[in-house]
Formats: structure tokens, sequence, C-alpha cells
């Protein structure tokens, strides 16, 4: 008897290599959307810690509309203008 | 038909059942092995190459072709002809405003639900009555099983794992129904969703097991039953709005044309009744969510202001289905977060 797999195939995609140092770089924070004073509470001092350190010129802090759902591409555009690098799915 | 997916020898049936569960690409049961032959039945029905690719099945992003929804239809036991059914609740799921990603990891544990719609669905002998969201009818069964399969081979949903959902609910092994449109007084939900009368179509929407709702006797009566359960607390609907389902059974349905009301004038009714104090919501709603999905005409000053369960009447879905007896079915869905209502011509 011959059966035929199931499972999904993805579509293949190219990994961009990331520079993990932040030696002087602007980091942008994209806190997911979930909870209100606790996430924000968190996400201040984040940035308050990263701009203590020399190797990070500025952080800044963005929010994604609702945190289930993916990020409107405006958000992912500005983000992207204004950071050099950026972390995200970010949740306190 | 030339098929893209692996291709395994077995022995026999034991063997690929077995193969089946080694590989976790089975829910928990045993499976119909997808062989060659049954798969290409099934593909045949639908008329649709195997190659045609409706998108990709979050957060795995398995692209869902043809092929790979037949094969999984064919596992979860389900007859050819029901494979339009499939494709177009594939479709629907799909669609931006469900939000599949959302759904399929949440801690929520919201299910897409598949509501037939149409002559379709008695020709498929799906169950639109007595215990119509229980076992012993195949085509409920294996229909919402063949979407359960999808969504764990194509899109990854393991628990604990990428399906973060707390619980879950029993929907998650098959969540399937059929519109009871024979006994429906009114237009049933696709056609006031825009489908023409007499069009086969799916309804996907994402929501929790069905509550049980003792719902008898005056109009009054039943209305202030469904109220009371619609606006409790602890539910996604009252903290953070959404859309949400109510099943009501061929009788009650019967029982409110009777007496002179539309579906419309049920959900207005039920949009302004079923509400929660605002300050009793803050007090409960320790994740501080709440206002993210109110929208502004709520008086968010005011903790004395009723908050309703859903932005607008219209997310209050009302469908017939069911045995005649006393109760009826609440759905609540998962809030202003996703899994909202998408209704899908189903194509033949």
């Amino acid at each position: 008897m011959r059966v035929l797999s199931p499972v999904g195939v993805r579509r293949p995609f190219a990994e961009k290599k990331i520079d993990h140092t932040a030696a002087g770089r602007t980091v942008g924070l994209v806190n997911n959307g979930f909870g209100n004073e606790i996430a924000g509470k968190f996400f201040e001092r984040l940035k308050e810690l990263l701009e203590a350190k020399p190797s990070v010129s500025a952080a800044s802090i963005w929010r994604k509309p609702v945190f289930t759902r993916p990020s409107p591409e405006a958000l992912m555009d500005e983000v992207a203008a204004a950071s050099q690098q950026a972390v995200v799915g970010l949740c306190a | 038909m030339q098929f893209t997916s692996e291709q395994i020898d077995v022995d026999d049936y034991h063997a690929a059942v077995e193969l089946f569960f080694e590989r976790g690409w089975t829910d928990g049961l045993a499976i119909v092995p997808p062989t060659e032959e049954l798969v290409a039945a099934m593909i045949a029905v639908s008329g649709r190459a195997p190659t045609e690719e409706l998108g990709e099945i979050p957060p795995a992003q398995g692209i869902a072709t043809i092929e790979k929804l037949a094969i999984n239809s064919v596992m979860a036991g389900c007859r050819p002809e029901y494979f339009p059914v499939i494709i177009a609740a594939v479709e629907a799921m799909l669609e931006p405003e469900h939000n599949l990603n959302g759904v399929q990891t949440t801690t929520h544990c919201c299910v897409p639900l598949t509501i037939v719609h149409g002559p379709i669905a008695t020709q498929l002998k799906l169950n639109a009555g007595d215990g119509v969201f229980g076992n012993g009818f195949r085509a409920n069964g294996t229909i919402g099983r063949a979407i359960r399969l999808i969504l764990w081979n194509l899109g990854g949903n393991v628990p604990g794992e990428v399906d973060k959902s707390t619980q879950a609910h029993p929907g998650k092994w098959s969540f399937c129904i059929a519109e009871k449109e024979e006994s429906n007084p009114w237009e049933p939900l696709h056609v006031e969703r825009g489908i023409e009368a007499g069009q086969n179509a799916v309804t996907v929407f994402s929501c929790e097991a069905p509550h049980s709702v003792l719902c008898y006797g005056t109009v009054k009566q039943m209305l202030a039953s469904l109220v009371s359960s619609l606006s409790g607390l602890g539910s996604n609907n009252v903290q953070a709005m959404g859309e949400t389902l109510v099943v009501l059974n061929p009788w009650q349905a019967r029982q409110f044309h009777r007496e002179g009301w539309s579906k419309p004038e049920i959900r207005v009714y039920l949009w302004e009744h079923a509400r929660a104090r605002l300050g009793d919501i803050r007090e409960v709603d320790a994740l501080g969510i709440a206002d993210q999905f109110w929208p502004s005409w709520v008086e968010k000053d005011n903790d004395d202001y009723r908050v309703p369960i859903t932005e607008r009447p219209r997310n209050i879905h009302i469908v017939v289905a069911g045995g005649e007896t006393y109760f009826a079915a609440i759905c609540p869905g998962w809030g202003g977060l996703g899994g909202f209502a998408v209704t899908r011509e189903i194509q033949q």
C-alpha cells in the first residue's frame, strides 16, 4: 500500500543576517500590545536599560494596536525606517 | 493523477495507521490511509487542480494545496462529495478577519466552528437536528475532523507547542453543524450574510463549546434566560466584545416567529439587554484588555455604564438547529481578538 504525506510544505524564505551587537545603534522595541499598565512600565524600564548601554544610541517603543493580530504594514514600515534593529513579539 | 506529496510504501492498513501515529500526523485517533486512489477520487469531485493553492495555514505556514486538503480529508474518513464543503471552510478561515493565526495560537479555547447552509446539508446527511453538536453523523464528524487535521498537519496546531489553548474544548476533535433550514421561519444565516437563498455555503466562526441555556416558555422568559447566559462577567464577549453565536432550536424559533419577532429584533433586544456594568468589568479585567476593544461611544469613565457584549447587534449571530426541547445553546466568541464569522459559497 502506498500512502501520501499529509504534512504541509512551507515556502522557502531567505533569512537575513542580523548584527546582534547593537553597537551604537537605534533599537526599536515593538510591544505586542498585551496588557496596559504593567506592560507600559516594563517597556519603559527596558528602554532605560538599553539606553544606558554605550553600544546603544537610542531605543524607541511602538505598540501593536491589537495583540492578537499581525502588525499593520504601516507600523512595520515606521519601525523599520526609524530603527537599525528591532525586537518584535515582546510581551510583558 | 500526479502528486507532489511524499509517497510512502507500507505493508498494510495497520502499518499505515501506526506510521501516522509515529510521525505525529494524526489527531490522536486512527486514520483512513490516504492512498493515491482515495486522494485522487477526493480531488476529482472538486474539479480543481491538485497543485492549486488556497493560501498558507498559520502558524506553521504549510501551503494549503487542494492535494494536501484532500489527503487530510481522506484521513478523516470523508466521502469525496464532502470535499467542496471543506475547501470552502478553509477559504473562509483564511480570510484576514478570521485571524486564523491568532485562533491557532491563543490561550483561549476558541475553535473554528463550521456551519453548513443550503440544500447540500440535506444531500450530505449533515445533522441539523437532535444532538446537532454531538456524535453519530458521518458528515458532521468527518468534515469537522478533516478541518482539524488540516489545521494540525498544515498549521502545526499541536497542544503545548504552538497551540497554547489553556483547556481547549472537545470541538478540537470535530466542530461542524448544519442549519435546520426547513424548520427555520426566518432567513438562514448565510442569506442574511449576503449569499443568495438556495445556494450552498459555509460560515466559519471561532467560538467556545456550546453552553446550554434552559430557554422555554414565553418569549419574555426565553429572552431573559438568553440575556442572563450571555452576560456573565467571565466571558470574552463581555470583556472584549467581538461576536457571539446563539443557536435556537426549531420550537423556540417558531415561538418567536409566532409572536411576531424577527431575527434582527431578537438581536437588538439581546444587544440592548445582555450587558454588564462597566465598573464590574473593570473589577475583573486584571489583564487590562477590555479598553482595547471598546468603541469610542462606550462611556469609559462611567462605572455605571452598561457595556454590550458586541459592538453592534449584527455581531450576534443566530442560527436554528437542534432538537425541539427546552434548550438553546450559546457559543461565545473570542472577543474582539478575532475568530470573526466568515461566510463563503460552496463551489461544486
